[in-house]
Parts: C-alpha cells; sequence; structure tokens
C-alpha cells in the first residue's frame, strides 16, 4: 500500500505545475529557476518531515479536496480546450473525465493505485521519449542575465514548495509516512526541475514568459526523424495523466472523509458544473492564476490546522 | 446496471467532437504570402492538390482573419495549418502581426519557415509547390524559423534577421530592428552570419587571388569574448568541395598556404560584417545580450566596441582527388 501511495505521489507532486506552476515560476525566476527549484524541493522537503498529520474525517477536508479538483479541472479543462478540442463545450469536455473518476471511485480503493502504476509507465514512456526529442533544442544562451530579483526567486522557491506539497499533503492518510515518500518527492522534483530547464533553455525568457503553456509549446518540436511530427499532442498525454491521477487522489480523499461512499457520486458532478461555470468566465482563470499560490497556501494551512499531530511527535 | 449506465452515457458524450471534420474538407496548407496595400492584408495560401500540384487562393481584407476567412470560402474547404512549410512577407506587414497571430493559433505548427520577399507575386506555377521548395532549401531550419523568429523578436536585446526569396530561389536575408526592416545581405554575406552564429555546415567561399576555392564545413565553434575589444574566435575542421586556385595541395606548404588564405579572408569578412551590422545597429548576433551577462548592465552596445576576428581553419578532407 505504501509504495502504491508512493507512485500515485509521483503524480500528484507534478500536476498543478501544467498550465500555472510552470509558467508563473519560468516568468518570475528566470534564468535562476534551477535555484528556485532546488530551494522549493528542500523547503518541500523540510514541511513534509515537519508536519506531521492525523488525517481526521471532517468537512472541512471534502471542502479542501473539491478545491483542489475545481483548481485542476479548470487548469486540465481549459487546457484541452485551448490545444486540442477547440470548438467542444468546456462542459462535454470534463464530462467523460468526471464519468471515468466516478468509476474509478466506485471501485475499491486498490484500483486507483494499480491504475497509477500502469500509468506510470506510460507516463516515463512519453517523458523518455520528450526528454530525448528535446535535448537536442536546448541551448545556454538562452539563460542570458535578466536582472531578476531575490526576492523573486525566493518566492518562486515557495510557489514551488506549495505547487508540490500541498496535493501530498492533502492525499496522503497516516499509514503512509514512510521514508520512500520523501524518495518519491524527490524524484517527482526532480523530472520537474527537467522539464522546466528544458522549457526554459528552449524558449528563453522572454517566450516563456508570454506564453500561456509554456510546456506544451516545447513539446511541438518533439518528432522523431522528418516522418513523425506533431505528436505533440499524444506526448502531452503526460499531463492529462498527471492531473487525472491527481483528481482521483483527491475524489479518493472525499470519499473516505464520508460515511456515505455514495456520496461522491453527487459531489463530483457538482463540482464539474461550478468548473465549467468558472471556465466559462476567463476572469476565474485569471485570477487563478495570480492567486493560486494563496490559495494553496490556505488549503496547505487549513490541511494542517484541521488534521495536525504534534510536531516532532515521533 | 452501475456499468450499464456509464456505457449509455458515453455513447452520448464520446461519440465524436465538435473539431470533427472529414479529410477530404480539408485544405493542407504548404505556405502562405501576406503583404498589405491601403492597409488591407493582401494574402495568397498554397494548398496541397493531386498529382504534387499546387491550387492557389488569393483574397484581401482589413484583418488577417478576414483575409483568411474570405480565401476559405474561395477554396470551399477549411485550411489546416499544421502542416505548414514556410509564411513569407514583404516589408510592407507589421511583422508582429504576423508573428503573434501565428502564435495565437494552436493549429500551427510552429517549426515553419519565416521567409522576407521582394516581390509582389510569387505563386505563377501551379506546378510548383513554393512551401516545400523554401523547407527543402534551408540548411538550418533553427535560424529562420518560427520559433527563431519569435525569440528575436521578444527579446528586446536582440534584432533578427530573416531570409530572403526572390520567387525562384531562397538567398541572402533581410535584418529588422524594432519591428522596422533594415540592411539586406546578400548569400555570400549570409554565410558569415551563419558561421557566426556557430550553426552553419555548408560552404564557405573563399579567395585565392583572382580566383576562388569552396571547402565544405564539417564542424564549428565560435565564441565571442567580452573585454575591451570583442575579440570573436572561429575554428573550422573543413574539407576541400572544388579548387579553382594555382596550388599543388599534395604538398604541405601549400596546404597550409591554402589555409592561411581562407583564414584571412574570413577573418577579413567577419570585420566587414560587422561594421555593416555596427552601422546599421542591428545586434542579429546576439553580442548586447552576452554584454548584459558578463556586465550585467548595458552602458556600451555592442555597435560602441571594436572587433578583432581570429580564423583557426582546418582543412582535414580532401575528397577523392589527391590535388
Amino acid at each position: 500500500m505504501k509504495k502504491d501511495f508512493n507512485i500515485l505521489n509521483y503524480f500528484n507532486t507534478r500536476a498543478l505545475f501544467m498550465g500555472i506552476g510552470l509558467s508563473r515560476i519560468i516568468s518570475q525566476a528566470h534564468e535562476y529557476s534551477y535555484i528556485s527549484i532546488i530551494l522549493g524541493t528542500l523547503i518541500g522537503l523540510f514541511l513534509l518531515y515537519l508536519l506531521k498529520l492525523e488525517m481526521k474525517n471532517s468537512f472541512i477536508n471534502i471542502l479542501l479536496n473539491s478545491c483542489i479538483i475545481i483548481m485542476s479541472l479548470v487548469l486540465l479543462i481549459n487546457m484541452i480546450s485551448t490545444m486540442y478540442l477547440t470548438k467542444m463545450p468546456k462542459l462535454l469536455i470534463g464530462l467523460p473525465f468526471v464519468l471515468l473518476l466516478l468509476y474509478l471511485l466506485n471501485k475499491k480503493e486498490i484500483v486507483l493505485y494499480r491504475l497509477s502504476g500502469i500509468m506510470l509507465f506510460f507516463n516515463l514512456l512519453c517523458y523518455l521519449f520528450a526528454f530525448f526529442s528535446l535535448s537536442r533544442y536546448f541551448t545556454f544562451d538562452n539563460f542570458y542575465y535578466t536582472n531578476v530579483s531575490i526576492k523573486s526567486v525566493v518566492t518562486c522557491a515557495l510557489e514551488f514548495a506549495l505547487y508540490s506539497i500541498t496535493p501530498t499533503f492533502l492525499t496522503r492518510n497516516s499509514e503512509t509516512k514512510d521514508i520512500n515518500i520523501y524518495k518519491m518527492y524527490l524524484v517527482s522534483c526532480f523530472t520537474m526541475g527537467i522539464i522546466f530547464m528544458l522549457t526554459y533553455g528552449i524558449l528563453g525568457a522572454n517566450v516563456s514568459s508570454i506564453v500561456r503553456y509554456p510546456e506544451y509549446l516545447i513539446l511541438k518540436e518533439v518528432s522523431l526523424t522528418t516522418a513523425i511530427q506533431n505528436i505533440e499532442n499524444i506526448v502531452s498525454y503526460m499531463w492529462i495523466i498527471d492531473v487525472f491521477i491527481l483528481l482521483a487522489s483527491c475524489g479518493n480523499s472525499i470519499k473516505n472523509n464520508v460515511k456515505n461512499k455514495w456520496v461522491i457520486n453527487i459531489i463530483l458532478p457538482i463540482l464539474l458544473f461550478i468548473t465549467t461555470y468558472m471556465n466559462d468566465h476567463y476572469e476565474f482563470i485569471l485570477v487563478l492564476y495570480k492567486f493560486s499560490p494563496f490559495i494553496l497556501a490556505g488549503v496547505l494551512a487549513l490541511t494542517w490546522l484541521t488534521n495536525k499531530k504534534l510536531i516532532f511527535n515521533r | 446496471m452501475k456499468k450499464i449506465i456509464i456505457l449509455i452515457l458515453c455513447l452520448f458524450v464520446m461519440t465524436g467532437c465538435y473539431n470533427y471534420i472529414e479529410l477530404d474538407e480539408l485544405a493542407v496548407v504548404s505556405s502562405i504570402f501576406i503583404d498589405k496595400e491601403d492597409d488591407n492584408f493582401k494574402i495568397g495560401i498554397e494548398v496541397y492538390d493531386e498529382d504534387d500540384k499546387v491550387q492557389i487562393f488569393d483574397d484581401a481584407g482589413p484583418s488577417l482573419t478576414e483575409a483568411f476567412n474570405s480565401a476559405e470560402e474561395k477554396s470551399k474547404k477549411k485550411f489546416y495549418f499544421r502542416h505548414i512549410n514556410a509564411v513569407i512577407i514583404t516589408d510592407r506587414v507589421n511583422i508582429e502581426d504576423i508573428v503573434y497571430y501565428f502564435f495565437r493559433n494552436p493549429d500551427t505548427n510552429d517549426n515553419f519557415a519565416f521567409v522576407y520577399t521582394n516581390e509582389d507575386k510569387i505563386y505563377e506555377d501551379e506546378e510548383v509547390n513554393i512551401g516545400e521548395l523554401i523547407k527543402n532549401n534551408i540548411d538550418d531550419d533553427d535560424l529562420c524559423s518560427f520559433f527563431e523568429i519569435m525569440k528575436g523578436h521578444i527579446n528586446k536585446l536582440r534584432d533578427f534577421a530573416v531570409p530572403m526569396f526572390d520567387g525562384k530561389k531562397l538567398g541572402g536575408m533581410k535584418t529588422y530592428k524594432d519591428l522596422e526592416p533594415k540592411e539586406e545581405f546578400d548569400s555570400i554575406e549570409e554565410e558569415i552570419f551563419k558561421v557566426l552564429k556557430n550553426k552553419y555546415d555548408g560552404f564557405l567561399h573563399s579567395e585565392c587571388g583572382d580566383k576562388d576555392f569552396v571547402i565544405n564545413i564539417d564542424s564549428i565553434k565560435t565564441d565571442f569574448k567580452i573585454d575591451k575589444k570583442i575579440k570573436i574566435d572561429i575554428k573550422l575542421k573543413t574539407s576541400i568541395q572544388e579548387m579553382n586556385c594555382n596550388l599543388d595541395i599534395t604538398k604541405v606548404k601549400d596546404l597550409n598556404k591554402l589555409q592561411d588564405m581562407a583564414e584571412k579572408d574570413l577573418e577579413k569578412r567577419m570585420l566587414e560584417f560587422m561594421d555593416t551590422l555596427k552601422e546599421n545597429e542591428t545586434d542579429i548576433l546576439g553580442i548586447n545580450t552576452l554584454i548584459k551577462n558578463k556586465y550585467k548592465k548595458l552602458d556600451k552596445k555592442f555597435n560602441e566596441y571594436d572587433y578583432e576576428a581570429n580564423a583557426d581553419i582546418h582543412i582535414y578532407k580532401k575528397g577523392l582527388l589527391l590535388k
């Protein structure tokens, strides 16, 4: 179970960087993004070690998980609507995801862990393929000096820590606190760090600051000789899998927080409708983009306050 | 029962998508020509047709979207931009409008060539696919790919250069500074630009008295050292492609002489090229960025520096001929 949770955590750590975390950090920390990532990983590890939680069944936990589900669904649906299905109504884009989630959540918890194990293989395949295709476009010329302040680098480090650990805290339970959680967190941050560096090394400071999905944009360069091109949509499934697993993890946490497990079948469609409403008003997406670190900080603080175990009580 | 309900729901929501379009209703675009006249965008769209031929759709409109829509109506098909090979522009269009238009659109590939032309009309023969012709004749599409132009345009410290197309063939390049078209360079000067950009694996022409010879670059390493002067160090590993000089290159002495001549010629041409860039204040090599990287400020721009060039050309192959 612990091992399975750690695989799940690999996805959860990365999921919130898609469409929001990565572009925010790169556009602020510029050529020093790598320092922010290293600092952020250390802060994340420290918080993982420091904040001991004993997850209790509470209404606040359901709200906090719902908040992360809304955030991830908004990002996912908006990305799909911008990149793949430009004419499809956003409700219809979200519906298959929610149906699949419901199917998954109505099964036993082990199904979620098995699914994450299978998806890990596919995800790593996409990741390695993208990495080897893109590394030739990487150039250090893009790491030019851009007057970034130390404050921005430190802020981005904190943001990195928030984006990576908040889902972990929300979805973990008291059974899962072995050393492997730190190891998997490090692996996850390392793979994210490589994506950050590839994005910055290919696009540079200026381009990556003005585009909505820099991590998707670099995938447009992925090709296998001249015969196989335009495969960015397939390779970008790795992002979709990350977010889907996070959605499933949060859904699972909600399920564990309610007495009647069937309630999840009502909560998820409601969340989908809220998401659709938010997605139809671009102001919400802009607000989400601007205030996401504060939202995540709030979620993390509330998670800790409502589920805290005495600090240093090991 | 639950599975059946989910399957029925899936039947309603997963049977297709709104973006669905039949393949024969798509017009696959090979290249686009964009010009401007009296505040109207004039566009020409080259679309793949049967038997390796192309179809051309011309139209105009106050915005790019309207011009594309009118041309699309004429074609009676939906334009598909994912296989686009080249976008050809004139100096009458604002390059920023074009760059942002294609960058915003997720339905384009971003590695097409961005090319400049002086011609008013380039699509004259339906047998010739101009898009393919441009794409196949670009040695190193990194330098003029849409991505590279975009980076050059957005980076305010740097200017950019676009390859030129005369309607028949590619040759030379047009420089842009602050969105304004500037100096034009010929093919020989374009060679120097590519050498200085450290991204060239083509031919280099050199003179030996009144005759000339051509060497093929196999590996290149260009380095800019910024101090009181800017020193450009270039190391080339080359092979002889064409030899018209009166030298016997079976002799070590003559081979060294040939290398020296090539080095001196390259150094001279590099300095001439830098003088032209300084005169026009167009930093297409990104030297201002290097200066800022070193001093963390830009008190003195690239055109206020003196330059020194040092070429080290090593000929290591002569082909099958001994002489």
